[in-house]
């Protein structure tokens, strides 16, 4: 196979073009992308400087090289990609963004609500999972009570900004939407780019040890940590909200990152100041679990807050949105400080309590959360009587999926279900056949009938339920088809989850067939 | 059969791990796992997160398959790819 793409970057570097003099005798980190039959032939040949790592779920490899490594690997024809290892992950500067336009997360988040009036968060201490925080800015006033290094180094304050502006929207002064909550720092990043998952599981760690009451992470990445999400979950399960920013990946669907995709998490998208999302929020639903997200909204389109070089600044993202969120739920906490299930009502509001604004569930959750949205909601009993309404009204029967899609019109058989495919819109077909009724056509092949379901509805199927379908023979009737060769993958539109199809034999009459279906299931078969 | 499918996985997963030389994990456990100690070697543990049962290792080639303990839920080898989400387009 021929090389996709060489990052220019590296090319000019071992080129002498752009020789730092900092580099080891000229090494460069890489990340090389490669045929995974291959991974140890080029690991042992590779002339790396240094330890080579392989992240085996990416197919990627890691290391330190010179001009003699670079050139061994582009002449590899195993390896498809090579990027600058080193500059994955610049943290874009705030400049190029509207400042006259900008808002505070207060002016938005808050509104005019009078439930909330008196409520700043007071007695209520924030978990902030990020870059570091300027404690001595004068809009914190000395309420970022304690200053964690979750990182090996000696660095402390804020690496690049990002979390003194996410701290500003929570508890600023006349910036914050909790400007009386405290926040504990656990600074999870350190001065090379990227978070490694073991300094944010120690984040998460620390949260639950100092009881901390919400905890906030403006982070993520576009591949899924399956520990990282299993420990926003653990976190979540002992009464700590965890709220996590959606991501930047849109506008496409299927750009949830993670850990924001993780079960519990409270999923937050970002919006403009109009309350409709912004175009880089990343979109639901997950294309590696089957529950709903985003959850929810807030603001995080040119959001002005504090700047860790003292002052302010103005940055955009779902980062900005989650502190927003959470300022929201330090308030919703001090309001119901006497309500022993303040946590889990929580929540529930988060979840469940936002206002749309018209727009798709895929894009906002339930929409856009702040104070005026959900005082109703706290204000009186009727408030939660009609959020439950509400949330019940999205629910999904258990037996949902037997009678929509596998259920015959005019028999009591069961359907049998042959490709289940993702669309554009978010929707899913289901391409089914019932047994005793199917019709074939004069060229010999059946015909079929295809049910599409909305996205709010086929996410909330359970994977095993579908599974379970999907190897019921269409000859016996039996639920004994098995895989007989490796599934092979798909060219599908750009934006839909990878697919897969394969070849299937029935344990029990033998019978062979194809089957057409989401990448995921054929890795659950 | 579903019990030695994930065996198998899990030893398929251990043999790549081994013969790539080791590496840093983060493992989860199960909240009735015996005592650390009991799975991993004490020089290897790198920082164990009792309140979310997590454990990071730096497993040599030949501490690779402690990863078969049935008390092991999953595991990941450690990356450094998680981003601040702020956007600068």
């Amino acid at each position: 196979m021929q090389i996709r793409k060489i990052d220019e970057s590296l090319t000019d570097h071992f080129s002498g073009k752009s020789l730092s003099p900092q580099s080891h005798l000229g090494s460069h980190g890489i990340a090389a992308l490669l045929d995974v039959d291959f991974t140890q032939e080029i690991i042992k040949e590779l002339p790396a400087v240094g330890p080579v790592t392989y992240l085996t779920k990416l197919g990627v490899l890691l290391a330190d090289v010179e001009k003699e490594g670079f050139d061994f690997l582009t002449n590899q024809q195993s390896i498809f990609a090579i990027s600058d290892g080193e500059a994955l992950c610049d943290t874009p500067k705030p400049g190029d963004v509207d400042e006259k336009n900008a808002k505070t997360s207060r002016e938005m988040m808050r509104g005019t609500s009078s439930v909330f009036m008196e409520n700043e968060g007071k007695g209520i201490k924030i978990g902030v999972l990020d870059t570091g925080i300027q404690s001595d800015h004068p809009a914190f006033e000395g309420r970022v009570v304690e200053q964690v290094n979750c990182v090996q180094d000696k660095f402390s304050g804020d690496v690049n900004g990002h979390g003194t502006h996410v701290a500003g929207s929570i508890i600023g002064k006349d910036i914050g939407v909790a400007q009386e909550a405290e926040i504990i720092d656990f600074r999870v990043f350190g001065t090379s780019p990227g978070a490694s998952v073991s300094s944010i599981l120690m984040g998460l760690d620390h949260c639950v040890t100092r009881h901390v009451d919400i905890v906030n992470m403006s982070l993520g990445s576009d591949f899924p940590s399956y520990v990282l999400e299993n420990a926003v979950d653990t976190v979540s399960n002992q009464g700590i909200p965890v709220c996590v920013a959606a991501g930047n990946s849109g506008p496409d669907p299927y750009t949830i990152n993670s850990p924001s995709s993780s079960r519990l998490a409270i999923s937050v998208a970002a919006t403009d100041s109009q309350k409709r999302v912004a175009w880089f929020s990343s979109r639901g639903p997950c294309s590696w679990n089957t529950w709903s997200k985003p959850d929810c909204a807030g603001f995080g389109e040119h959001v002005y807050s504090a700047s860790h070089k003292g002052g302010y600044t103005v940055m955009s993202g779902t980062s900005m949105a989650t502190p927003g969120v959470v300022g929201v739920a330090a308030c919703i906490m001090e309001h119901e400080n006497e309500n022993s299930n303040r946590h889990g009502l929580i929540d529930w509001i988060l979840r469940n309590g936002g206002n749309p604004h018209g727009q798709s569930s895929t894009d906002v959750g339930t929409g856009f959360v702040s104070l005026m949205d959900v005082e109703s909601y706290v204000s009186n009993s009727e408030g939660l009587a009609a959020l439950s309404r509400k949330k019940k009204s999205k629910i999904v029967k258990q037996d949902f999926f037997k009678k929509t899609v596998l259920s015959c019109k005019d028999c009591t058989s069961s359907k049998i279900l042959h490709q289940i495919s993702h669309r554009k819109d978010g929707t899913m077909r289901f391409r089914t056949s019932c047994r005793t009724h199917r019709e074939i056509s004069n060229d010999g092949a059946p015909s079929y009938e295809d049910i599409i379901l909305e996205k709010w509805q086929h996410i909330r199927i359970a994977e095993q339920q579908i599974l379970k379908a999907l190897k019921q023979c269409g000859k016996c009737g039996k639920h004994g088809l098995v895989s007989i060769n490796d599934w092979s993958h798909m060219k599908l539109k750009q934006g839909l989850p990878p697919h897969s199809e394969g070849d299937v034999g029935c344990l029990y009459c033998q019978a062979k067939g194809k089957r057409q279906i989401p990448t995921r299931f054929a890795e659950l078969w | 059969m579903e019990n030695a499918d994930i065996f198998l996985e899990r030893l398929q997963q251990c043999n790549e791990i081994f013969h790539n030389g080791g590496g840093i994990f983060n493992v989860v456990l199960s909240e009735q796992s015996p005592e650390i100690h009991e799975l991993f070697h004490p020089d290897w543990v790198v920082h164990h997160f009792q309140s979310i049962y997590i454990v990071t290792v730096d497993l040599p080639p030949y501490g690779v398959y402690s990863l078969m303990h049935y008390s092991i839920e999953s595991f990941e080898e450690e990356r450094n790819d998680i981003q601040p989400l702020e956007d600068g387009d």
